[in-house]
């Protein structure tokens, strides 16, 4: 896991690829999320942009009905909150792909990576031999 | 957090499809689910109110935007109402509201349906 010199805390939750697995990590945000001196929309943003990340891996990453699991590591330090998924999956980048047309293409995803853009400062993919590390980085004041 | 769905009628064969709690990549499903059985082409307007939506994610906007086209396809309405500022704000990342009916409130949309109401009336007239 990526670990850095600023950071003051990180706390980690291993999940399943398994859509219901993003009540678990909903409860992993709120209850270490609530020591920060953060805003409500704060954490709303970060629950989002978690739950987008997580889908992205299930729906794209792994085969459907395997067993698979995706590792999540929350790390925060005074400037920002940096969130790391790390998944076993067939290499994918999700910021690879372009902007969705909303009004044309419903079935195509892309929308959550919009989502994650917008309300994060940061992002990055790496390919690490056989996993893929995506990370994405909330400074508090934007 | 679950989500809670009520579908109601509304006069003018719509139907109001009322939702609370959580509209995420678990919970969207559900709500594809009611739509398939609930909504068809007698069905000539919905009206989707988010006023104990607390959470919306992409998942959750595709079927919405899913039960727009399915109206549109019969010609009929599809309208949002009660937006709560957290689902606002994923509606304008994705500058999802452009041609869509958007009401803050029951009296705004009301007072649209009077003046479309009238409108049909004056046509006729």
């Amino acid at each position: 896991m990526a670990t850095n010199e600023n950071t003051q805390w990180s706390k980690q939750i291993q999940l399943s690829n398994k859509t219901s697995e993003c009540n678990r990590l909903f409860e992993f945000l709120a209850n270490n999320l609530q020591q920060l001196p953060v805003t409500k929309e704060f954490r709303h943003d970060l629950k989002l942009v978690s739950e987008e990340l997580l889908a992205n891996i299930i729906k794209h990453g792994y085969d459907r009905d395997s067993d698979e699991k995706i590792d999540i590591e929350l790390a925060v330090d005074k400037n920002s909150v940096r969130l790391t998924f790390t998944d076993s999956a067939r290499a994918f980048n999700p910021l690879e792909r372009n902007d969705p047309d909303i009004l044309n293409d419903l079935s195509e995803g892309g929308m959550g990576i919009m989502l994650v853009k917008s309300l994060t400062d940061e992002q990055s993919y790496m390919r690490d031999n056989d996993l893929n590390v995506f990370t994405v980085t909330k400074n508090y004041n934007t | 957090m679950p989500l809670s769905i009520e579908i109601q009628a509304e006069p003018h064969e719509g139907k109001r499809i009322s939702l609370a709690g959580s509209l995420d990549t678990d919970t969207a499903s559900q709500l594809q689910d009611k739509i398939d059985h609930e909504i068809d082409s007698t069905v000539h307007m919905v009206i989707m109110d988010l006023k104990r939506l607390e959470f919306l994610s992409s998942a959750g906007l595709r079927v919405i935007f899913k039960t727009k086209k399915l109206m549109e396809s019969h010609h009929g309405k599809f309208m949002l109402l009660n937006l709560q500022p957290q689902v606002r704000k994923v509606f304008d990342i994705i500058k999802a509201l452009d041609g869509m009916n958007v009401f803050k409130s029951q009296e705004e949309m009301d007072e649209y349906l009077t003046a479309m109401q009238n409108k049909v009336l004056d046509g006729n007239a």
